[in-house]
């Protein structure tokens, strides 16, 4: 009895209805990859400010050989052990750059380089020679280098130290 | 009157979200940070270059005919001990693109001109690849002119003669009002 009863089932009544089934396109695995692409470049993505720079030109290695027309201005940098900064143009009297306040400082030192040129009639060809110490920090030669640059003086020669 | 209320065909499918818009900001937000985030390059090693310089020139976004020379302090650094504390103690490290130069290491520890010379061939190569004379010398601002000034003979031996100092322009000063604006002629 039970045999004929399932098969009975089985045997289809009728014409076949027809098929309501549609392609779909699964999403949600889609949406998975999405956010971890969005959670990973969230988590990698470094944000810093864009990055400058000043543009300077190194001698040739011929041209050290040949004698300069003028001689040039010497700007001499100093960093102190206590951080500040010591800055002597030519032959003046040493001027001191407090580590607290170096915008004011070196802002005032492109007032001095400006007045010294305009002083001795000096063009913005004229050289200039920065002298640094082996132990004067890159950031103290950058922002005096910066103080030329903004004075549009950019015959600079950074001297070779010992 | 009797009003007939009919079943719309939605509420008989069940309440369903709609996917579409989410997804549109999703791969909004993507797109967005795949452009302004820049992907951390070989060449961008980790320091703090020199800041508050106002009139530094932004590169333009399509320039990309300059390579990087580096000079870094190692990343092993314990961050605890202050940048200022180590510099004239630690040896940086040098890097020509992807190229690193420790100076702690043999050869170079015994003749620093050969670094200087590696240094200068590895450079030129770059030259050469990248078809260009334009160096970004990008090195950490704690470091010392001595430290750097490696570099710079480099450059100079490998006929390199535009170098571009990198440095931040946050941190700027109020312009001064008696020569801002105003240049040598």
């Amino acid at each position: 009895m039970m045999t004929m009863a399932t098969q009975a089932s089985r045997i289809p009544s009728g014409p076949r209805p027809p098929s309501r089934i549609r392609m779909q396109l699964s999403i949600v695995p889609m949406i998975d990859v999405v956010f971890l692409l969005l959670v990973f470049f969230l988590l990698t993505a470094s944000f810093r400010p864009r990055e400058g720079f000043l543009p300077t030109k190194l001698p040739r290695q011929s041209d050290a050989a040949e004698p300069a027309e003028l001689e040039p201005v010497t700007i001499r940098v100093l960093t102190l052990p206590n951080g500040d900064c010591q800055i002597r143009i030519g032959t003046q009297n040493p001027r001191l750059i407090s580590a607290d306040s170096l915008a004011e400082g070196f802002s005032q030192l492109k007032n001095a380089i400006y007045h010294l040129f305009v002083q001795q009639g000096r063009t913005t060809e004229n050289p200039i020679k920065l002298i640094p110490t082996s132990r004067t920090k890159w950031d103290h030669v950058v922002k005096t280098y910066h103080c030329l640059w903004q004075l549009n003086l950019t015959n600079v020669i950074f001297a070779i130290v010992e | 009157m009797k009003k007939n209320f009919t079943v719309c065909s939605s509420a008989r499918r069940g309440i369903q979200f709609n996917l579409t818009p989410m997804i549109d900001v999703v791969f909004i937000l993507i797109t967005f940070f795949m452009l302004i985030c820049r992907t951390i390059g070989q060449e961008n090693y980790k320091m703090t270059i020199p800041d508050e310089c106002s009139e530094a020139v932004l590169p333009e976004q399509s320039e990309d005919q300059a390579f990087t020379v580096s000079v870094f302090l190692p990343a092993s650094l314990p961050a605890s001990v202050p940048a200022e504390a180590t510099t004239l103690e630690t040896n940086p490290f040098y890097a020509v693109r992807a190229e690193v130069f420790d100076p702690q290491t043999q050869p170079y520890r015994d003749n620093p001109a050969l670094l200087i010379e590696d240094m200068a061939r590895q450079i030129s190569r770059a030259a050469m690849k990248k078809e260009a004379d334009r160096v970004h010398l990008r090195a950490d601002k704690n470091l010392t002119y001595g430290q750097v000034q490696l570099a710079l003979q480099a450059l100079a031996q490998a006929q390199i003669r535009t170098v571009r100092l990198a440095a931040y322009r946050v941190g700027q000063s109020q312009a001064d009002p008696e020569t801002s604006g105003r240049e040598i002629q």
